[in-house]
């Protein structure tokens, strides 16, 4: 079944095309790579799928109803989270707070609640923390709980990204650039993590990332974009010998001569 | 702003316009206009300060209104002696420019020691010292001389009304039913001069182009190797001495100086009027200035309380249909 | 009544500490049998008393500029309405309320708050969505806008004279146009105040260190991430202005009936940008630290008036801000609270 599918989806700031018809489709379970190189229109694609941004025409279709234009916060209320290229953290709030913070969709107490402390309130926070702590654990996060974000290490700040977007409970998981800034090692233990994520939580992810490796074991499909276009969709096998594909990284034969 | 809301809005002017014509004839209205620019030009010149140092450094300089103040004290003083030794008539000249000179060097003093320390903290602290500046103005030059010590008894100004000298002769000239005095369109006159030069300095200099630089993006500006800090340091002495240039104007038009805390209301609504044009945006300012003028005289001809309730409604309404001001762009933010 | 009954029990300590307090206070302020003055002079209990309003003032304006992050400059506008919509209830009904004069106090605080709180709804709602200067801008705005209306009220009134609405005009005179409101009820005694203020510092408290002040805080930090990770960032920055509103409203309530006289001059910008130094003096995102500076603060300004330096007052005001903004920027506390000042789950 088509998860999200997004039709002859536009988006233009001013006179500039950012994406220019882009038919993109992420089934269930899917894993899907999205590369491309600088200012191909990747992260445009993802913000405007959260909604940050409204497209100029065309639909994103999330389990067949229309959600272009909707608010981000309702659209992450559907399922979709996402992390940021640049670490958008709440860097001065605990590695705690920040998990916290992503299950007030979920929280049932009431304003009123929270100023008298009512039972339902205390219970409620009980569940939220020890559900987050579950969370930093799976993560290996949970031994710095207590520490404010920005004193993470880059790595880990990437790391907490992730588990922040995963106490959404999402569907879809979008990530960018989850490997920008991490050495082998690091990447690596990434890439077996978003693998155990996927699996546990039923996740379909689209990914961007500039580490060809990375996308190439990771992804099942990957779409390569170039100036807002969709050049070429297929296995990593395809995307890799597709001539087309070449051309948009290294640029033609011409030019370099 | 789309099309059809544009005419929404001029409608709405226009339809006020013939309401206050029916009301108070043609002349009046007229009359009014003449007064709303004569204030809008003091305005717009307060407003450039404002907008000129938002433009660089991002900070409402709260201190801008006691700054405007100050010029008004010290061209006071000036003129005083000038008319002393019956210098009168263009004599406001060299006291304008006088106080335009010693107001920038404090404008610029203030930059180096209050706000440059916190360049790079968070921008709401230098906000608020920009707001004890302010009060430290206020405050010390309204201490009265005989309860202060030695060498600041000289500089306060006392918390008293202070007459400005009569520089000028004020001659009315009657024109078609409408008067206009003549201090008020000396006042007009040298606002635009002013607005002219800095527009030079600003479009066709080299410091000038550095300025547009720093504001554009100040690091990129350090990288190609314009000195930032002094470039900062002379846009405050601009737009310091255009104030301290308006502060004299409003002295020599209203002939007394009430006390060291008169800056604070024309501060205001100056900073108001930039907002409204768009702050950070030169034009924008002058505009905002003059629009501002003109409204509230008119307000303030149908009742007098009108006046400041009529400024900030004004830019109320603009902000909320368009949030960043008449001339500003609204920038798209980047994730 | 159950309710209730479960509310004392869960906070005996406060009720303890706040019973030993009072009587404490009661102590202090009973004439002594040697002099016949009581420990805590009038002067003193006055100063105590618009210290304590001010961090009132200063907690519920942190709410908004500190862990919510939006510049607002208006909250002498909303300690107006309180007081104003405050001081008119009790001046209407109070004279004919014989014994239950405390609770119309009481109810005329919370009416005073609400309708505070009302008008922030309506005001942060169309304001809400522009950024930080333009904001603080609007907000100066609206609160002098307010004022204006206070001052102009007569002409309202004699407006609505002519055409026909006698009875509304009525009331509306009794706001004084640009005279104010004379010759209120004293209510706000020190014990009063002192409760009030402790309820509404505790509640506010209790309201951050839940999931609401935490989606504030993410909305200081990043907006939009805030708004990716679920957060209706309009709503809770609506919610957290009403609020904020709300308490200044009561504090306005409060100072109307500690000075008896108002006029729409209590309440110019000066008094906005008041709190707002208080607010960032002491730490913005720091309750402790609003706490400590709008005591101090207040303190430092009503002492040095017994001195003879009169004039020289605002001027060590503005020094000590700006000596306090260059050596600390971060404000006294930075966002850092006192240890009893987190609830104990959060410590």
């Amino acid at each position: 079944m088509q998860l999200l599918d997004l039709r002859k989806l536009t988006m233009k700031f001013g006179g500039l095309v950012a994406i220019n018809e882009l038919d993109l489709s992420l089934e269930n379970g899917d894993l899907l790579g999205l590369i491309g190189p600088n200012g191909a229109g990747k992260t445009t694609v993802f913000n405007v799928i959260t909604g940050v941004y409204s497209p100029t025409s065309g639909f994103i279709l999330l389990e067949n109803t229309d959600i272009s234009g909707t608010k981000p916060y309702k659209i992450t209320s559907k399922g979709i989270a996402r992390t940021f290229q640049n670490i958008r953290l709440f860097k001065k709030l605990t590695v705690l707070d920040n998990i916290k913070l992503s299950f007030h969709t979920h929280i049932q107490y009431g304003i009123i609640s929270s100023v008298m402390r009512g039972r339902k309130f205390k219970d409620e926070e009980k569940d939220i923390e020890n559900k987050s702590l579950e969370l930093l654990e799976i993560f290996e996060l949970k031994d710095y709980y207590k520490h404010e974000a920005s004193a993470l290490p880059y790595g880990l700040q990437r790391r907490l990204e992730i588990a922040r977007a995963m106490a959404t409970s999402p569907k879809i998981l979008l990530l960018d650039e989850p490997a920008a800034g991490m050495n082998p090692v690091e990447t690596q233990k990434l890439q077996s993590l978003i693998h155990f994520i996927k699996e546990k939580y039923n996740l379909s992810i689209l990914l961007i990332e500039h580490h060809i490796k990375f996308v190439m074991d990771l992804c099942n499909r990957i779409i390569v974009l170039d100036f807002g276009v969709k050049i070429a969709e297929g296995t990593p096998f395809e995307v890799k010998n597709n001539p087309q594909v070449i051309e948009a990284y290294l640029g033609t034969k011409d030019a370099r001569s | 702003m789309k099309k059809n809301e544009k005419m929404v809005w001029l409608a709405i002017g226009v339809s006020f316009t013939i309401l206050y014509i029916l009301k108070y004839g043609f002349q009046g209205f007229l009359q009014q206009l003449v007064n709303g620019l004569q204030l809008g030009s003091l305005y717009a010149l307060i407003a450039l300060g404002y907008t000129m140092v938002y433009g660089i450094i991002k900070l409402i300089n709260f201190a801008h209104g006691d700054l405007f103040m100050f010029g008004a004290y010290i061209s006071a003083f000036v003129g005083a002696y000038l008319a002393g030794r019956g210098l009168i008539g263009l004599a406001f000249i060299p006291a304008m420019l006088l106080s335009m000179i010693v107001t920038a060097v404090l404008g610029m003093s203030i930059e180096k020691v209050a706000y440059k320390p916190l360049r790079n903290k968070p921008r709401l602290s230098v906000l608020i010292t920009a707001l004890g500046v302010s009060l430290f103005l206020e405050n010390f030059f309204a201490l009265p001389a005989e309860k202060v010590f030695f060498p600041f008894n000289k500089i306060v100004f006392g918390p008293n009304m202070l007459s400005f000298p009569k520089l000028i002769d004020d001659r009315i000239f009657n024109f078609a039913g409408i008067s206009i005095s003549m201090v008020k369109s000396i006042d007009f006159f040298v606002a635009i001069l002013l607005m002219i030069i800095l527009e030079l300095i600003v479009k066709k200099t080299r410091i000038g182009k550095a300025m547009r630089a720093v504001s554009f993006n100040r690091e990129a500006a350090y990288l190609m190797g314009i000195d930032v800090n002094f470039i900062i340091m002379v846009t405050f002495g601009i737009g310091t001495s255009l104030a301290s240039a308006a502060g004299t104007l409003y002295a020599l038009t209203f002939c007394c100086l009430d006390n060291p805390f008169m800056g604070i209301w024309p501060g205001m609504k100056a900073f108001i009027a930039a907002v409204l044009g768009g702050i950070g945006n030169i034009p924008g300012a002058m505009l905002g200035g003059f629009l501002m003028g003109i409204i509230e005289t008119y307000a303030s001809s149908i009742n007098p309380q009108l006046g400041d309730v009529s400024a900030f409604s004004l830019l109320i309404i603009v902000l909320i249909f368009k949030p960043a001001g008449l001339m500003g762009k609204f920038e798209i933010e980047k994730v | 009544m159950n309710y209730f009954i479960t509310l004392i029990k869960r906070n005996w300590l406060f009720f303890i500490i706040m019973t030993a307090v009072l009587i404490f206070m009661n102590i202090l302020q009973t004439p002594q049998k040697s002099t016949g003055e009581p420990i805590l002079s009038e002067f003193i209990s006055h100063i105590i008393t618009i210290a304590l309003i001010n961090v009132l003032m200063a907690v519920s304006l942190n709410l908004v500029n500190g862990f919510t992050g939006q510049l607002s400059l208006g909250h002498g506008g909303f300690m107006c309405i309180g007081a104003y919509s405050a001081s008119m209830i009790t001046k209407i009904i109070l004279p004919a309320s014989g014994n239950a004069g405390w609770l119309v106090f009481i109810l005329a605080l919370i009416i005073g708050g609400i309708t505070s709180g009302l008008i922030g709804y309506l005001i942060g709602l169309p304001t809400l969505r522009l950024k930080g200067d333009y904001l603080a801008i609007v907000t100066l705005g609206f609160s002098e806008v307010i004022r204006s209306i206070m001052v102009i009220s007569d002409d309202i009134a004699n407006v609505l004279n002519s055409i026909g609405l006698v009875s509304i005009s009525n009331v509306i005179k009794e706001i004084g146009g640009p005279r104010g409101i004379t010759g209120i009820d004293e209510r706000s005694i020190l014990p009063v105040v002192l409760i009030i203020v402790a309820i509404g510092i505790i509640m506010m408290r209790n309201l951050i260190y839940s999931s609401f002040g935490r989606a504030f805080q993410s909305i200081s930090e990043d907006e939009i991430a805030s708004e990716t990770m679920g957060i209706n960032t309009t709503k809770y920055k609506t919610m957290a202005f009403s609020i904020s509103a709300f308490w200044a409203g009561v504090g306005g309530g409060l100072l109307a009936h500690k000075l008896l006289f108002i006029s729409p001059n209590n309440f110019t910008f000066l008094k906005s940008i008041e709190y707002l130094i208080y607010v960032y003096a002491g730490g913005i995102g720091s309750i402790s630290g609003s706490i400590l500076s709008a005591m101090g603060l207040t303190c430092v300004l009503e002492f040095t008036r017994t001195l003879n330096l009169d004039e020289w007052r605002f001027v060590f005001y503005a020094l000590l801000l700006i000596v306090l903004m260059l050596k600390k920027p971060a404000g006294l506390m930075g966002n850092k609270e006192f240890r009893f000042m987190i609830p104990r789950e959060y410590r």
